[in-house]
């Protein structure tokens, strides 16, 4: 029998290279989210069955080099340096081979075993790019393997190639810079006393004035950039492009201009804020035609259930109550609008709307420091606050995920429409309604504006806009799931048992007592009759139910009985705009950590309380 | 430059950081480039980069670092 370890499989490559989709062909169940060491930058990890071995798989985050100037390279360059791994397959987008080269070529520096996949060469084809794999496995030492990730072509063979690979440690040949350069790396390597494997490596770097790699060797600091960082970059970009053009023939493809002229009549000008704005609305209204809908049939029997255990007196009732209660916390997130949510974000994201959203968006999202692609956060956060935080994952730095994120708690999401609706809109108005939409944009603006003020400015737009693609939703599919397993098993046990915590406050008895504890602050800052007190607390359960727990501490349906206008008002601003739900917090816990949690529920309640209390004057 | 004319790429001015990232991106000194939407709006733009075949979408400021060619 052959020996049982694990091999260690890391995929690299640059965005857009069809990596991921690799990734979600082969992941298995076990599939886990972590974060790199040090950083907040996500990777994914599984492990599969591949014959009679076991693989562990890494999905590292494309880059375009390995600079460690950004997070998501110097995860990708932390990983390879200090993470125990027996292969790297660099995949690659053989329709852009010549760019896709040169983090190749980074990668040969790092000279650990490696496999080039070649993927997408039907796309290649089509742009009349032929490549001869031999030649490019004889130029670098390594196989190459030739496949079209997306219909799952030649996988088997990369990961049988690879096993092979991580057996055999099959390493590169590495290159040689000009003759100045090689000298100059020499010299660097022997000043540092650096002559070990990876010394060649550190020298290079050190000599690009990267400053992750100096602060690594003692006595580098004072290296400064220097004519030699534009010398190695130049030549390791010719050295792409002459071997692009040594294993490529470029015949006449067809340049598709059809593609250019939808773009262009989508995008430009006020038609993309049209299309954008369209978009939004169709998934915004699927969402809650369609999620409402599935909330109803969803929570029927629980529902049903918890009214018949509110008849019933004594302490293991309330707790049983608890426990329903946050079964269908968890239900009314996760199945009208989380996976719904995931499944239009996964969507966007493989057809390939998602970037051209954020180049429509652009001009006015930088104008509250943000970078386009924020925009996608606030839509998704109309539907439910958990999906719209997920989706903050699109954005490139963790400053702008945590402002992005921030701010995404403002935005009322569909919990938070039920009580605009029955409080707003059915006292004031359908243009009440309108105009409070309108108060809050401008808030989430204002909010934005403000914090600008304290952080560095979004980086100026440079993406990538990838050619249109028909998505698989096999792929789409294993996508949502990936993102929702993580709230599912994880947070959702964490809300039931917060739900049944809440619950202790009624089998104490303790509703009162906090009715009159919160007094000052409902009745005197806030304005608002004392019994709201307990509601507030429970609203961050579910906030859809303080409209129901409002009228049964009330004791009437017809609210305005017993509240005056200006009350009504200053409820729901204070509903909409106070502590996001329980979900959220455990979510914002999860992957922001508890300072910024903490941070988070002060920034809203302190806003919430702000606007409730400047409104007193007004109604 | 004006939206559907074609260009080539002569040079980059200013930092180094800048031009890495646009040269990661595959725009390289030689490449021919034109403007597919967006160029007389004031904001950001899309180019194709006909060369290698890729879109890029760029904010003004980027941009301003780029120097081209107009090919007639």
């Amino acid at each position: 029998m052959k020996e049982e370890r694990t091999i260690k499989i890391a995929l690299a490559g640059q965005p857009n290279c069809g990596k991921s989709t690799i990734f979600n062909a082969v992941a298995g169940y076990k599939a886990i989210v972590s974060n790199f060491p040090g950083t907040t930058v996500e990777y994914t990890k599984t492990k599969i069955k591949f014959g009679d071995r076991t693989i562990e798989l890494i999905d590292l985050p494309g880059t375009y080099s390995l600079s460690t100037m950004d997070e998501a390279e110097l995860s990708a360059v932390k990983f390879l340096l200090e993470e125990d791994f027996d292969v790297v397959i660099n995949v690659m987008d053989a329709s852009v081979m010549s760019r896709s080269l040169e983090l190749t070529l980074e990668l040969i520096e790092y000279d650990i075993p490696m496999v080039i996949c070649l993927n997408m060469i039907d796309e290649a084809e089509k742009k009349g790019i032929v490549i001869d794999e031999k030649k490019l496995e004889e130029k670098f030492g390594i196989p190459v393997v030739k496949a079209i990730a997306i219909k799952g072509k030649g996988i088997r063979e990369l990961f049988h190639t690879a096993i092979e690979v991580a057996e055999t440690k099959r390493k590169p040949l590495s290159f040689k810079y000009d003759e100045g350069i090689e000298r100059e790396i020499e010299r660097c390597m022997e000043k540092f006393s650096i002559k070990d494997k990876k010394g060649r490596l550190f020298a290079i770097k050190i000599l690009e004035g990267d400053s992750f790699f100096k602060s690594m060797i003692r006595g580098a600091e004072e290296i400064e950039e220097g004519k030699w960082a534009e010398a190695i970059v130049k030549e390791r970009h010719a050295l792409a492009m002459k071997t692009f053009e040594e294993v490529a023939r470029i015949f006449k493809g067809k340049r598709s201009t059809l593609e250019n002229r939808i773009d262009a009549f989508l995008l430009t000008g006020w038609r993309g804020y049209l299309f954008s704005i369209s978009f939004f609305f169709l998934v915004l209204f699927l969402i809650f035609s369609l999620g409402g809908w599935i909330e109803e049939i969803a929570l029927f029997p629980l529902d049903k259930i918890l009214e018949v255990l509110s008849k019933y007196q004594g302490p293991s009732y309330r707790l049983v109550e608890g426990l329903v209660q946050g079964i269908a916390g968890g239900i009314a997130v996760v199945l009208p609008y989380l996976l719904p949510l995931l499944f239009v974000l996964s969507l966007t994201e493989d057809i390939g709307i998602l970037p051209r959203i954020a180049f429509a968006f652009d001009s006015i999202m930088h104008r509250i420091g943000l970078h386009g692609k924020s925009v996608i956060p606030f839509v998704i956060g109309y539907g439910c606050t958990v999906p719209a935080l997920m989706s903050t994952k699109i954005l490139e730095t963790e400053s702008e995920r945590k402002k992005v994120a921030l701010l995404t708690g403002l935005i009322p999401c569909s919990a938070r429409t039920t009580v605009i609706l029955a409080m707003i809109g059915f006292y004031a108005g359908f243009y009440a309604v309108v105009i409070y939409y309108l108060f809050n944009l401008f808030i989430v603006a204002i909010s934005g504006r403000i914090i600008a003020q304290f952080t560095a400015p979004a980086p100026g737009l440079i993406i990538e806009i990838p050619p249109y693609r028909i998505p698989y939703l096999n792929m789409v599919f294993k996508k949502v799931w990936f993102r929702a397993k993580d709230f599912i098993f994880r947070a959702w046990p964490v809300l039931i048992t917060g739900s049944i915590f809440f619950s202790l406050l009624k089998v104490f008895n303790l509703e009162d007592g906090i009715n009159s504890f919160l007094k000052p602050f409902t009745e005197g800052v806030l304005g608002l009759p004392s019994v709201v007190g307990i509601i507030l607390i429970f609203g961050i359960l579910r906030k859809e139910l303080s409209m129901i727990m409002l009228m049964a501490a009330l004791g009437t349906t017809d609210v305005s009985s017993s509240m005056s206008m200006g009350e009504i008002i200053r409820f729901t601003i204070f509903i909409t705009f106070y502590i996001p739900c329980l979900a959220t917090i455990i979510y914002t816990w999860r992957n922001f950590g508890g300072r910024f949690t903490i941070l988070a529920a002060f920034f809203n309640t302190f806003i919430a309380t702000l606007l409730t209390f400047l409104s007193k004057f007004l109604f | 430059m004006k939206t559907g004319k074609r260009a080539k790429v002569k040079d980059f001015i200013g930092g180094w950081g800048l031009r890495r990232k646009v040269m990661a991106l595959g725009i390289d000194p030689g490449d021919e480039i034109m403007v597919i939407v967006g160029m007389e709006e004031g904001g950001p733009f899309i180019i194709e980069n006909i060369t290698k075949g890729t879109k890029i979408a760029m904010g003004r400021g980027i941009a301003r670092k780029i120097i081209v060619e107009e090919i007639e």
